[in-house]
């Protein structure tokens, strides 16, 4: 439960961090320059494949984990109602029942 | 060409209607097992892609890159996160019978119409432009398919939108308000949008498929070309990046069409389970194709067409007139499904929070006047979903349709964000109060006109240019993209900025500063305690409340079978026979809960007050609020369930005494009214014999007459001694039926006959109306003894109606394994305080018009018992009514076919 809490969030976090990349700057042929100049992997603009590939990914992951994180909570829900069943009265284990 | 497209579009249509009925017709039949799947109801969310998504998505890819994608972001991350927000939701909308977004911020500040007007209002101003997006998107579409074809005489793009609209509007009054559901679920609706749903997705992979390996020749080169492209690199504006994801995910949670498929349509909880990863599965497939489809289009579609029919034009462009159909009957699906629901959405909205109570104040008495107010309602409801439709037209008509779509989206979605604030709010934090929230959405509202909608219609239309450069009154820092003076920010991050700071600013400081009404509070602890079982939910505190007032007001709403079968129900439940229960706490909440699911919690809440009157929150209620610790509040739960029961035990002891007693005070009066009955033609027959005898030189016509009063004296005594034997026999058990197949309406014209309606004389008088249709229904029972209830109900009516006009209405109808025949006059019925007396034996209404000796109405119901049925006395119809229920087939009642 704990976990379905979470994943949003890191959802969220994830998604917002395409937000950080570097833009493309203004005057394309200096920023071209310093980019060569720094000769760095890091400077250069994103390249929009590499960016579909990352926000897909990162989509078809949370999908995955979601699904896992369903089938895991309807388990828990349903280990939850028996054991409501078992300590408190019957009444609450046909309810916890029936809302599963 | 275009005849063509035409004639797919009317059978698509066609086959809508054909789903949406057959599954109006299966849930009615019961046999709704997939209607009721979580496939469905997941197919259902997709109308939040709409022709926005259909086609604008690629114009914005073509535009921005992938900026589009954050759009379908913000609804997964909402989805994802079902346990926090949805779940909750859900599971208030099911326990308050929440009808619409408004309905639930009112319910939750403390059932206030005010706000709930106040939200109705706003989402009809955001949801307008996106009616029109939809009209649009289908006129352009149609255009290009138009375009293509220069032989065909082109329709004018107006009256393409007239007739989508007045397609619209019919579809969504036929299978949008065919009844008035207490659960407002539309199966026929939701079964065709999920049809829609699918159709949209395989369009759209089609195109994609299509384009990525018909077209760009495989992954690998597409991915190349989009590189090589002008949107090649990632240039999103990060501000636009993460506005853009906050305000869809609030947009998803607030739109009202997608409370209304969420929330209101939602048939199980745990449908959230399958539909927290499907739906973001069926958004990623929506937005996988989008910017191949864009960035070829932008290479093979000649330059300065519109982006945002790539998905049609490139398939047409190459030739592929098939693929293009498809497609445009994706973007057509997208646009309807979307109008549909948004148009259902509002009109439960604008029904049952702007008309209705205009329409109850008007009416003055309001909830108890006489006649069926479903009426009204149906009538407001359908009245509305035309006026949004064409509220949506005349919008596309004079803005001209130019804008691009996916920037009228973006301000809807920021319009009814607004509603975000007080939603969370209300439903996590226990603090916020009415006039927190009214204050959030206004100011928000007034932001987000003044900074985003009104400059939406382009400078110079809605607001002047001056105001653009120097701002309203002349003040700078009040220019609408530069608000405060904060400049050069992108006009969606300033906006959604502004709106929202404010607008939760406001919610904050308003709630801390204002002081919850106690129903505000009522309803405060229950929506954020939601998840908490145990919900002991209180309000209306038990007094003078008129069980039958109650039952002619929830008949007007819920019609008269529903509300008799839910007061039986409830009755049935308290150990009650009848159809009146006592006014209960519980039984009040259950009955507003049952009505709010017609006509809004405010409303309903506002009609039950005016019956129950003033007391609405009770010193429990307080103490309840106060102090809510668990064991407190399972202690006083406790003890109020036990006193209520103790309380109610006491009053049916009451009532079994005093029933008791008149019993034995009608014994004793039997006593003296059988010998006074017996003796009366006894004392003239002995002395019309005696004179006969003794008397000498009598005439033969005194004679005969003499004798024939001694004869008449006697028929009236073995008529009483039949009946009374009669009873006795029926009382025992002994005597058999006399079982035959026969028509329920030969029964009643017997009756009718028998008891000289159609005759001469003072039943003559009688008027008679029946429901000859459902009278045709075939019966086995002893359809004698029917007949000689119906004759003593028909004949009761002619002795006891009171009216100027007397008329007796039959109403006949069939439920389930057996037919009820209602017998209702127009006279001033049976007092209350007798109704539960009336078939014990020897009781008659008024004395002195004794014209039989008080057995009728008890006959009757021994008879109705050994023929496996029911008579009761069916309160608040507006006269004297008897309810008679006759099984259909004959079932042998206990023990008494062993005797025969």
């Amino acid at each position: 439960m704990d976990g379905a809490r979470v994943l949003p969030v890191l959802g969220m976090v994830l998604f917002l961090l395409p937000a950080l990349w570097p833009q493309p700057v203004a005057e394309i042929a200096t920023s071209g320059g310093d980019a060569a100049a720094g000769g760095g992997l890091s400077a250069g603009p994103v390249e929009t494949s590499a960016a579909m590939l990352y926000v897909f990914g990162i989509w078809a992951l949370l999908i995955l984990v979601s699904v896992v994180m369903a089938r895991g909570l309807a388990r828990a829900e349903f280990i939850g109602a028996a054991q409501a069943g078992k300590t408190g009265s019957g009444a609450g284990a046909v309810r916890a029942g029936q809302e599963d | 060409m275009l005849n063509l497209l035409v004639a797919v579009c009317l059978a698509y249509v066609a086959f809508l209607f054909l789903v949406a009925f057959g599954a109006e017709r299966a849930a009615e039949r019961g046999r709704s097992a997939f209607l009721r799947s979580p496939w469905v109801y997941t197919l259902s969310l997709s109308i939040y892609c709409s022709a926005w998504t259909f086609y604008g998505a690629v114009g914005s890819a073509a535009r921005n890159g992938l900026e589009y994608v954050a759009i379908y972001i913000g609804p997964t991350i909402v989805m994802v996160g079902w346990w926090w927000v949805l779940r909750k939701i859900v599971r208030i909308g099911r326990q308050q019978r929440i009808t619409s977004v408004a309905d639930l911020i009112s319910s939750r500040y403390g059932k206030s119409n005010l706000l709930a007007v106040f939200v109705t209002l706003l989402s009809v101003i955001g949801t307008t432009p996106y009616i029109a997006l939809q009209l649009q998107s289908v006129t352009l579409s149609f255009a290009s398919f138009a375009g293509e074809d220069s032989a065909a005489a082109l329709p004018s793009e107006q009256s393409t939108a007239f007739w989508v609209a007045l397609g619209l509007s019919l579809f969504t009054v036929v299978f949008g308000t065919r009844n008035l559901d207490a659960n407002e679920r539309h199966h026929g609706v939701v079964m065709a949008i999920a049809v829609e749903a699918v159709v949209k997705l395989c369009a759209l992979l089609a195109v994609g498929i299509f384009v990525v390996w018909g077209l760009g020749g495989g992954i690998g080169p597409v991915m190349a070309r989009i590189n090589a492209s002008e949107i090649g690199v990632w240039q999103v504006n990060s501000g636009r990046w993460t506005g853009l994801i906050l305000v869809s995910a609030a947009a998803f949670l607030c739109l009202p069409r997608m409370f209304q498929v969420l929330v209101v349509e939602n048939e199980d909880e745990s449908y959230l389970r399958l539909a927290s990863w499907a739906f973001p599965t069926y958004l990623m497939l929506m937005s996988l194709f989008v910017l191949p489809i864009a960035v070829i289009g932008l290479e093979v579609v000649p330059k300065g067409s519109n982006p945002d029919l790539f998905v049609l034009t490139l398939p047409l462009a190459e030739g592929r007139d098939g693929l293009a159909l498809l497609s445009f009957l994706g973007g057509f699906s997208s646009a309807t499904s979307m109008v549909i629901v948004a148009s259902i959405a509002l009109s439960t909205m604008v029904s049952n929070h702007v008309v209705m109570p205009i329409w109850l104040m008007m009416t003055g008495g309001g909830a108890t006047v006489s006649g069926d107010v479903r009426h009204v309602v149906l009538l407001a409801r359908r009245i509305s979903i035309v006026g949004v439709v064409f509220l949506g037209y005349l919008y596309f008509r004079m803005s001209g349709g130019g804008t691009a779509l996916a920037a009228i989206g973006i301000v809807s979605f920021a319009g009814v964000a607004q509603f975000l604030p007080a939603l969370l709010g209300g439903i996590f934090w226990r603090g916020a109060t009415r006039i927190g929230a009214m204050i959030g959405i206004s100011v928000g509202f007034f932001v987000w006109a003044y900074v985003m909608f009104l400059p939406s219609f382009g400078v110079g239309v809605a607001l002047s240019e001056t105001i653009f450069n120097e701002g309203l009154f002349g003040l700078s820092w009040l220019r609408p993209y530069a608000l405060f003076g904060i400049e050069g920010l992108d006009p969606l991050v300033h906006a959604v900025m502004w709106s929202m700071g404010l607008n939760l600013t406001g919610f904050v400081i308003g709630s801390l500063v204002s002081f919850p009404q106690p129903l505000e509070r009522l309803q405060g602890m229950q929506f954020v305690n939601a998840l908490d079982d145990a919900q002991n939910n209180r309000g209306w505190s038990v007094g003078a409340a008129q069980s039958e007032d109650l039952m002619v007001m929830s008949q007007r709403i819920l019609g008269a079978t529903q509300a008799q079968k839910l007061f039986q129900e409830q009755a049935e439940g308290q150990g009650l026979a009848g159809y009146l229960p006592e006014p209960t706490s519980e039984f009040l909440q259950h009955l507003e809960r049952e009505l709010s699911g017609s006509v809004g919690a405010a409303t309903a809440h506002a009609m039950v007050a005016q019956i129950v009157g003033g007391a609405m929150v009770s010193v429990e209620d307080l103490m309840a609020v106060a102090d809510e610790t668990a064991q407190m509040m399972e202690y006083s739960s406790q003890l109020e369930a036990k006193s209520g029961e103790l309380t109610r035990t006491a009053r049916q002891l009451r009532q079994a005494n005093d029933k008791l007693t008149q019993l034995s005070v009608q014994k004793d009066a039997f006593l003296s009214q059988i010998s006074h009955e017996l003796r009366t033609p006894m004392t003239s027959i002995r002395a019309f014999s005696e004179i006969l005898r003794d008397t000498e030189g009598l005439t033969e016509a005194e004679k005969a007459k003499y004798s024939s009063i001694i004869h008449d004296e006697t028929l009236r005594l073995t008529r009483l001694l039949d009946d009374l034997l009669d009873l006795s026999v029926l009382e025992n058990g002994l005597g058999s039926l006399n079982l035959a197949h026969g028509r329920l309406g030969d029964v009643i014209d017997h009756a009718l006959v028998a008891a000289g309606v159609n005759g001469a004389g003072q039943g003559a008088r009688l008027r008679v109306t029946r429901s000859l249709a459902q009278e045709s229904v075939m019966i086995e029972t002893d359809l004698d003894r029917l007949a000689q209830v119906f004759i003593n109900l028909i004949a009761n009516v002619q002795k006891y109606c009171d009216a100027e006009a007397p008329h007796l209405d039959i109403r006949t109808e069939r439920s389930g394994d057996s037919v009820v025949v209602d017998f209702i006059d127009n006279g001033s019925g049976i007092p209350r305080e007798v109704q539960a007396i009336i078939f014990e034996k020897f009781w008659r209404l008024a004395e002195q018009k004794a014209g039989g000796a008080g057995l009728g109405l008890a006959i009757c119901r021994k008879i109705m018992v050994r023929l496996g049925g029911t008579i009761f006395y069916l309160p608040g119809q507006g006269g004297a009514a008897f309810r008679v229920t006759v099984p259909l087939e004959n079932v042998e009642v206990g023990g008494i076919s062993a005797l025969q």
